[in-house]
């Protein structure tokens, strides 16, 4: 593919993305939510963020991979704990990214 | 010299405070930034499409989708559909910060919502659930954030050629380790733990069952219900 018709395909992409940002809060202020979509919200940040987290650890290239080679699958359980006692995102994402550059540097 | 008046300095205050907020989702979208540049780079994108992705799409999975799908020269039309698919849960996501900006007029909320991305939203969500929304504060997080990720782009694009291994350094798990970070201190009771490992399980299942982009919307919305479920099981018995 040709550098411009990449381009034009990131506009589209651009395009498609900043309308999925943007409808909900330009248009949905001034009405009221449904009722069952008020209580959804309020269950979303914890379900979006842990289904990203686990496609983002256990998938690797296209396939489930739980199996102990996959360090960073492995390494989301000390950081889970480190996130529960420090609570900051500082000392958590430290800490993981510390774990992981350390454990692939042991395991070679 | 003059005094800064009160609302120079609560303006100052707030610019500080949201930078400050945003620090550490700064230091991983310096690391995701700089992976993304590098791995496009790599993938035959030329540097200025690779910091037009960073700063039009604006949502790291879709951009790491988008460059692969774009080397394996796929149609365009697969690829916006594919980053309609993998964007999705922004609609969802900015019908939840929809009532936080109800009071913006339409030109502020328009911004604000060109910027949201899973942290901003994670973050503020978080931050300004049951008191109001600080303006200034919100739109430093969504600014300070979307000029480091399209400087940290430009940064990988420069280092792009003598790089070889971005997972040597750990960046991979920049994404992840932050997401744990934010997620972790939502929750609070047991319903929320449901709600978790229902979406991580969930997740799984859909993959196993061959959905790939679509799982993640699939598993948040089952993770949801579950939530929905355990909430009036544990008011009808309490425990």
């Amino acid at each position: 593919m040709d550098q411009t018709t990449t381009f034009l395909t990131i506009l589209a992409m651009g395009a498609v993305s900043m309308a999925l940002k943007l409808a909900p809060v330009v248009l949905l202020p001034g009405r009221t939510l449904p009722h069952w979509l008020d209580i959804s919200l309020r269950h979303l940040p914890v379900a979006v963020l842990s289904a990203m987290t686990v496609q983002l650890l256990a998938i690797v290239d296209g396939e489930i991979n739980l199996q102990l080679g996959n360090v960073a699958l492995w390494a989301a359980i000390p950081t889970v704990i480190c996130a529960a006692l420090t609570r900051s995102l500082f000392w958590t994402i430290a800490f993981g990214m510390t774990l992981v550059v350390s454990l692939r540097w042991m395991l070679g | 010299m003059t005094e800064p008046s009160e609302s120079q300095k609560s303006w100052l205050g707030d610019v500080t405070a949201g930078t400050l907020v945003m620090a550490p989702v700064l230091m991983v979208y310096t690391a995701m930034g700089i992976a993304f540049g590098v791995l496009s780079i790599q993938a035959g994108l030329s540097p200025l499409n690779t910091v037009a992705m960073s700063l039009f799409v604006y949502a790291g999975t879709a951009q790491l989708a988008g460059i692969q799908l774009l080397a394996l020269g796929v149609p365009p039309v697969s690829i916006v559909i594919t980053t309609l698919v993998i964007n999705s849960r922004f609609l969802v996501m900015s019908s939840a910060l929809a009532p936080l900006v109800s009071r913006f007029p339409g030109w502020q909320r328009f911004l604000y919502g060109l910027e949201i991305t899973d942290a901003s939203f994670a973050l503020q969500i978080g931050r300004y659930s049951g008191r109001p929304m600080r303006k200034v504060e919100a739109f430093t997080i969504n600014l300070v954030g979307h000029v480091v990720w399209v400087a940290a782009t430009i940064a990988g694009v420069v280092i792009g050629g003598t790089v070889t291994n971005v997972e040597r350094y750990g960046l991979d798990f920049g994404m992840p380790a932050m997401f744990i970070a934010i997620m972790v201190p939502l929750i609070r009771t047991r319903v929320h733990v449901v709600v978790a490992v229902t979406g991580g399980l969930a997740l799984l299942f859909y993959r196993l069952l061959g959905l790939s982009y679509w799982a993640i919307l699939a598993a948040t919305a089952t993770a949801v219900v579950a939530g929905i479920v355990m909430e009036q099981w544990t008011r009808r018995r309490p425990s």
